[in-house]
């Protein structure tokens, strides 16, 4: 059970201004994220399918059961409005995005979704970088926000870790733990994702 | 502020992930006027959540008396029901300076961040005052000593004043905006423009970006990117030409949503200040477009305005703007290693 998210939103249910703040910042970037894989880099068409489906969530908050992550839950909410914004492009006589996110592969959802409980990638090979960029960006999304901010912060700017500490209000020696738990998510997301791809790539013709 | 272009050596255990966050580069950040809007809508829906459940406890409340009692019909719950229904939201005020004036009030504190607005608000700015809001999916600005009445989410009535309108670029059905005044309406195509209304004197429209149409009682007219028109109290359509970065624009930027920089490219920055001061950016070169993607920003601009923020941000940097050229912001790498002060000053 995901018992800090469903606390999360009990406080936006009871009105808890910055519950929504920091559920706001929290989830928007990442869903945005999660929604511009699927529609063709088409910023303001992301924006408008997020906008619609975290106003949706904000009235479904009762039916959330904590089962799944919350993002995950607002993911799942993000695909119906996908779906209902690729059916809107069809009625006007747009053709609708031809581009299939990775992620929708089920293996690949699935071992993302299972994150940050699973299994290193070797990312030589003929995998394009794109790709590749797409599937850590999904990776980092789907970890706990506070183990992809410590891992960009250390690896992606290369702050030392007294840095790292005085952006995250935290000691150096709890950065060394965050970092470490971080790094063990985020390879064993990887090698997920690894495995959901080969396995991808072996069942096509 | 600073920045860190993430090209420095790592330690050993974190060899592996760092190559691989590297390989994936930063990840993409929303745009943060995209970011305002959306948050000023999700708010509003959450406000509207808030509301339906304090009404929903209270209806229970009321059934429960009416039960209890059996004093009270089912048809005097129906009409306090019906009566407490909640109110058709198509605002939310995102940010303001100086006091303004909302009619009706809402009963808890007015003229602050997150307010939402109904159908038939009256707002009002004050003498060097300003605000931002969110008017459906549209973001609209409104000058000092303006006032406009909120009429739906699709169109408002611009009573006196100023307002400045960007619909992100977009011209779809959510983002639809009628702008009625005394002597003609503005409608768009997916635009950034400006409306005046001058009350027994004239409507003046000017468009910075995008298409919009000016609707008179003596002719329609069809605006683009530059183009300007006036129209006059004896229905005179007076056709003008206003440069997209004309300091007549100048007002605008007071009310720009707050940019956020912290962990975002310096490229999504440069883009946000070209379009924000309505300049046409060209980097002289590919790879100095290409640095700008891979330069993360770090720290704050807040309280500064756009020209103020381009200069803090791009002191902690190699490149330089240069504005030479009327239109045009041209970014290049720094000629020399002169620092450029936070106050503009070399």
């Amino acid at each position: 059970m995901h018992d800090d998210d469903r606390q999360i939103v009990e406080q936006l249910r009871n009105g808890d201004e910055s519950a929504f703040r920091a559920f706001f910042a929290n989830y928007f970037p990442r869903l945005y994220r999660f929604v511009l894989r699927r529609v063709g880099d088409d910023r303001e068409t992301a924006r408008d399918v997020v906008q619609a489906a975290l106003g949706k969530a904000v009235h479904k908050l009762h039916l959330y059961r904590g089962e799944a992550s919350l993002f995950t839950w607002l993911c799942q909410i993000a695909r119906h409005e996908l779906t209902d914004e690729r059916a809107r492009r069809v009625r006007h006589g747009v053709s609708p995005s031809d581009l299939v996110a990775r992620e929708e592969d089920p293996e690949i959802r699935a071992a993302l979704e299972s994150i940050p409980a699973d299994s290193s990638l070797e990312p030589e090979g003929a995998r394009q970088r794109e790709e590749l960029a797409d599937l850590v960006h999904a990776a980092l999304d789907y970890l706990p926000q506070r183990y992809a901010q410590v891992l960009e912060l250390k690896y992606l700017e290369d702050l030392p870790v007294e840095s790292v500490a005085e952006r995250l209000g935290i000691t150096g020696v709890a950065v060394q733990s965050l970092l470490a738990r971080a790094r063990t998510a985020f390879r064993e997301a990887c090698a997920s994702l690894d495995h959901a791809l080969e396995f991808s790539k072996g069942g096509e013709p | 502020v600073n920045h860190s272009d993430g090209k420095a050596g790592v330690g050993n255990e974190g060899d592996e992930v760092a190559r691989l966050l590297r390989l994936a580069g930063p990840r993409p950040q929303p745009d943060t006027d995209l970011e305002t809007m959306a948050r000023a809508a999700v708010e509003r829906e959450w406000r509207v959540m808030l509301k339906q459940r304090r009404l929903l406890r209270a209806r229970r409340g009321w059934l429960a008396a009416a039960v209890i009692a059996l004093t009270v019909t089912a048809g005097v719950v129906g009409m306090r029901v019906a009566r407490n229904s909640a109110p058709a939201w198509v605002g939310t005020i995102v940010s303001n300076r100086g006091p303004l004036q909302v009619t009706p009030t809402l009963g808890h504190g007015l003229d602050s961040s997150g307010d939402a607005l109904v159908a038939g608000t009256r707002i009002q700015t004050g003498n060097g005052g300003g605000a931002l809001l969110a008017v459906g999916s549209v973001a609209l600005r409104l000058a000092g000593d303006s006032a406009l009445i909120l009429q739906s989410m699709h169109a408002v009535h611009l009573l006196k004043g100023s307002i400045y309108v960007d619909s992100g670029g977009r011209s779809d059905s959510a983002r639809a905006l009628l702008v009625e005044t005394e002597f003609g309406s503005v409608s768009h195509r997916g635009t950034q423009y400006q409306v005046q209304a001058m009350p027994g004197r004239y409507l003046f429209a000017a468009v910075r970006e995008g298409q919009v149409v000016v609707t008179a009682a003596t002719g329609v007219v069809s605006l683009a990117r530059g183009d300007a028109v006036r129209v006059t109290a004896a229905n005179e359509i007076l056709r003008e030409t206003l440069p997209p970065y004309s300091e007549a624009w100048q007002w605008v930027s007071e009310y720009a949503p707050e940019v956020s920089i912290d962990g975002r490219p310096l490229s999504a920055f440069i883009d946000w200040y070209a379009r924000e001061s309505g300049l046409t950016l060209r980097f002289v070169a590919p790879a100095t477009r290409a640095d700008s993607d891979r330069t993360i920003l770090r720290g704050t601009v807040s309280g500064l305005s756009p020209q103020q923020a381009l200069t803090a941000v791009l002191a902690t940097t190699d490149l330089d703007a240069d504005l030479t050229t009327p239109g045009e912001l041209r970014i290049g790498k720094r000629a020399d290693a002169v620092r450029i002060e936070r106050n503009g000053s070399e």
